[in-house]
């Protein structure tokens, strides 16, 4: 008769730990959120097949170069090519892991970049990442 | 005697919300949360004022032109030949360095789907020459 002394307990899920394990989520993801506080430029970016996630967001820099040649660095719009090297320099003292993501119109030429990277390379800061999609297949 | 009473009382807590209270946090925290969608092609640029002696057998030249024409060791080549040619000279010589040479008025979208190309061929060693003033 043990058996039916059991069958007649209502089966019960332990709720006590429920807590600790929805704090431990909670505090990952608390952890791993990085707030971003800017949107950028409006920025079509070109297609590529072998492409590379980008590893982490805590050391990365964005810069948009829009259609029309606006220039922005992080959420600070650029007009003269010396203030990418000032901010640039600012951020490489401070994190020499900086990375250097672009969002770079499709429909731009080479000029601007040219002069961006120019300024990158004074001020340090050369690990760069052009912003692509992924397109399906490896040929143009 | 009342007083003695009340004291006995132990004070607690209600802690059954507790667990709603986390969730709700714990919502909010995934929402906010962008899961990393960033991608690109990344490249390493060389250090201001670094001029390196390389043997011009190491070299491989690409160029592209205002219209996006790509021009590799003289002769006029389609994008889709750039990879074969590619893994074809790093197969023979793993110290080549894979130099991309653009004007001020290349397109950018050419420019990327060249680097594309150059990945694809697991060239690990890019340099990207500055334009002819």
């Amino acid at each position: 008769m043990k058996f039916s002394n059991q069958k007649n307990k209502p089966p019960a899920i332990p709720g006590a730990s429920m807590s600790d394990i929805v704090f431990t989520l909670l505090l990952f993801f608390m952890v791993s959120t990085v707030i971003k506080k800017f949107n950028g430029l409006p920025v079509d970016t070109p297609e590529a097949y072998q492409v590379e996630k980008l590893q982490t967001k805590t050391h990365t820099s964005y810069i948009w170069i829009d259609e029309g040649e606006n220039i922005s660095f992080d959420d600070y719009p650029i007009s003269s090519m010396d203030e990418i090297y000032t901010i640039a320099r600012e951020k490489i003292v401070k994190d020499v892991q900086l990375l250097i993501f672009m969002r770079i119109d499709k429909n731009m030429r080479m000029g601007v970049l040219v002069d961006v990277q120019q300024e990158l390379r004074k001020a340090g800061a050369l690990r760069v990442y052009y912003a692509t999609k992924t397109k399906a297949s490896p040929n143009y | 005697m009342l007083v003695e009473k009340r004291l006995k009382n132990t004070a607690e807590i209600p802690t059954s919300s507790l667990a709603d209270m986390a969730f709700l946090l714990l919502i909010f925290f995934i929402v906010i949360t962008t899961v990393g969608t960033d991608k690109g092609i990344d490249l390493v640029l060389p250090p201001e004022g670094d001029v390196k002696e390389i043997p011009k057998t190491n070299i491989m030249n690409i160029l592209l032109n205002d219209n996006g024409d790509i021009l590799i060791e003289e002769e006029p080549r389609f994008m889709n030949q750039i990879k074969d040619i590619v893994k074809n000279r790093i197969a023979k010589n793993d110290k080549i360095i894979v130099s991309v040479k653009t004007t001020r008025r290349t397109p950018y979208k050419i420019f990327v789907a060249v680097l594309d190309q150059l990945k694809q061929a697991e060239a690990k060693k890019i340099s990207i020459a500055e334009p002819d003033k």
